[in-house]
């Protein structure tokens, strides 16, 4: 019996395990580590975007001007613990941004920085009646910001990690913070202290 | 021990010697041949190696931090943080490792790195980041790390505790404006190094002066001038700053301590490997600056060497006890095969004695020490270096605009400066 189990061990450890694929939905959520994932990024930013727009800097903005407020992207800052990718975050904003139609939305400095050239490439090579003028671009009336932060509380093989994002809504105009969001998330994490 | 003897069997140690692979002896021989070859020649040979899954985290160490001195930041990040990951991973205890230690060696354990390697691999990563020019996530790494340290730490002891991190956590956070968790880290560093007993560097005195100043508080700053003798020094308007982090020589590598006799009483051969390390016989070298007329001297922050003989050391009293249990183990399952068919005991004990192999990896490629200056410069001069090697890093820099902090990264091993320039 000792001299099968053996045996079955060797062959066992001589094995290799494949890979495997499987496809889900991009809306599925997944937790592997507890890390900051995609449907976190995506939940807050819907979220945060829905409560942006459902208050009342833009009917005031609107009463005022009549228009809709224009908005930018400005810096989002991660200064949590893990390795954010912030640009899937602000992607994920401008999306929630553009799609409740509440607010017109222009491209960031980097963004701008592209259309630029492509608009003196214009001035240089496309017909006259496609070319595209200079200056007149739509400024935009308010600047959100933010930054991630994270409290670690970790003992042995347990950790809860809390999340808080601050997004600040700012008037270009005069500095005015016209909107402040706030996304609180807590995670258990509880790591196995055996493996195979 | 029963249990242990009876799974030691010829066929399950030949299978397992078969899964016996070199790469860990490989890169070790490329760790002792890096201070004649360069990290060029060696990462090239290092690439070429195809590691066993359970070396994989030292060779990704090794990887990193030969792709960091020769200046390919994103490769190493991309290295290290992969090693991190395996790290976290293996901090679980394997059932099956565990079982193939007690009864072949110690290297079928997968190599999850020491507590000091753990910390040390996010110093590296901050470093990188901060190299190309991402203060942000040079400062998670840093938050990161300063976690990995609470976890590690035990009463009495400074193991997993890093001088070093703390200081680079320090740096992150006062070139963000941070100031009091600067502070904070500053103190950390100097407290681990008062209880490692190491002469506090002028870097770490200039920061704690520094920041101890600018928060106002008076006490502790009128404790620190006590302390190092002097105050701390008022910079001009305009003046830059030049903090630098120089990596002196390599750590040495584990050897292994093999002990063979043969028995004529049992009729058997007995071999017993431990992993040791060589006496540490390392002076640290130092790089000299020259700027505007003065010099400034690098200072060890950490010494490499002795952190690595520290973490074997406290790993030492597991290592015997598997060693005696697995020795008594082979010794039985060898004389139950004799019994049964003279050859088997002798194919058995043949078997016993090649397996007997200690485990000596660890991350071999990173400096004996780290070295650090900081000192301020008059707007717009150039500091121009010697050290090791000789030749002059001045063609390579940049001169200290208006008001802004420079972080200079050196090595021994190679002519490569790299510079993180913040603004004032």
């Amino acid at each position: 019996m000792i001299r099968w189990i053996s045996f079955s061990l060797s062959v066992l450890l001589l094995s290799a395990c494949g890979t495997s694929v499987k496809r889900v939905d991009s809306d599925e959520t997944i937790d592997l580590s507890g890390a900051w994932n995609d449907t976190d990024s995506r939940l807050v930013a819907e979220e945060m975007i829905d409560d942006a727009v459902s208050q009342s800097w833009i009917i005031d903005y609107f009463g005022k001007s009549g228009n809709i407020p224009t908005v930018i992207v400005g810096d989002i800052r991660n200064l949590s613990h893990e390795h954010i990718n912030v640009k899937t975050f602000i992607a994920d904003m401008e999306r929630s941004l553009v799609n409740s139609g509440k607010v017109d939305f222009v491209a960031s400095s980097d963004e701008r920085g592209q259309i630029r050239e492509e608009r003196v490439d214009q001035d240089i090579n496309a017909s006259e009646d496609t070319r595209k003028k200079a200056g007149q671009e739509a400024g935009a009336d308010f600047m959100l910001i933010g930054q991630i932060n994270t409290i670690i509380d970790a003992d042995d093989n347990e950790q809860v990690r809390y999340y808080q994002v601050d997004l600040t809504m700012i008037s270009m105009t005069d500095n005015r913070k016209v909107w402040l969001g706030q996304k609180k998330i807590k995670k258990f994490v509880k790591n196995s202290k055996l493996r195979y | 021990m029963r249990l242990l003897t009876s799974a030691f069997t010829p066929s399950l140690l030949w299978a397992m010697l078969l899964l016996q692979g070199c790469s860990a002896w490989e890169v070790n021989s490329l760790a002792e041949q890096l201070p004649a070859q360069g990290p060029e020649t060696t990462l090239q040979a290092l690439q070429d190696i195809s590691p066993a899954e359970r070396d994989r985290v030292q060779y990704l160490l090794d990887l990193g931090s030969l792709k960091f001195s020769t200046g390919d930041f994103s490769g190493s990040i991309q290295d290290l943080q992969q090693a991190k990951q395996i790290m976290r991973e293996l901090q679980a205890t394997s059932i099956t490792e565990t079982a193939a230690a007690a009864i072949v060696n110690e290297t079928f354990r997968a190599y999850s790195g020491t507590p000091s390697e753990r910390v040390l691999n996010h110093l590296l990563l901050g470093l990188n980041y901060l190299a190309k020019g991402e203060l942000d996530a040079a400062r998670v790494e840093m938050l990161q790390s300063n976690i990995l340290m609470e976890e590690l730490a035990e009463a009495d002891s400074v193991s997993g505790q890093l001088a070093s991190a703390r200081f680079l956590a320090g740096i992150v956070y006062e070139l963000g404006g941070e100031w009091d968790d600067a502070m904070i880290s500053y103190r950390r560093a100097a407290n681990i190094m008062q209880a490692r007993q190491m002469a506090i560097p002028d870097a770490l005195a200039t920061s704690l002066l520094k920041t101890s100043l600018r928060q106002g508080f008076d006490e502790e700053y009128l404790n620190y001038t006590r302390q190092f003798g002097r105050e701390a020094q008022a910079a001009q308007a305009g003046d830059g700053e030049v903090i630098v982090f120089y990596s002196d020589g390599v750590v040495s590598n584990i050897e292994e301590q093999k002990i063979t006799l043969f028995n004529w009483q049992l009729g058997q051969l007995i071999s017993i490997a431990v992993p040791h390390y060589p006496a540490n016989d390392y002076t640290p070298r130092h790089l000299t600056l020259h700027v505007a007329g003065q010099s400034f001297t690098t200072s060890p922050l950490e010494n490499i060497e002795v952190l690595a003989r520290s973490d074997l050391d406290a790993r030492m009293p597991g290592i015997v006890a598997t060693t005696t249990a697995r020795t008594v183990a082979k010794y039985l399952a060898v004389r139950e095969a004799g019994n049964q068919n003279g050859l088997a005991g002798l194919a058995a004990n043949i078997a016993s004695f090649i397996s007997e192999i200690a485990d000596t990896r660890s991350w071999n490629m990173l400096p004996s020490s780290l070295q650090v200056a900081r000192f301020t410069v008059p707007s717009g001069s150039l500091p121009g270096i010697i050290g090791f090697p000789a030749e002059a890093y001045t063609s390579q820099l940049e001169p200290a605009s208006k008001g802004a902090t420079v972080i200079l990264i050196a090595s021994s091993l190679s002519n490569n400066l790299h510079s993180y320039h913040q603004p004032h």
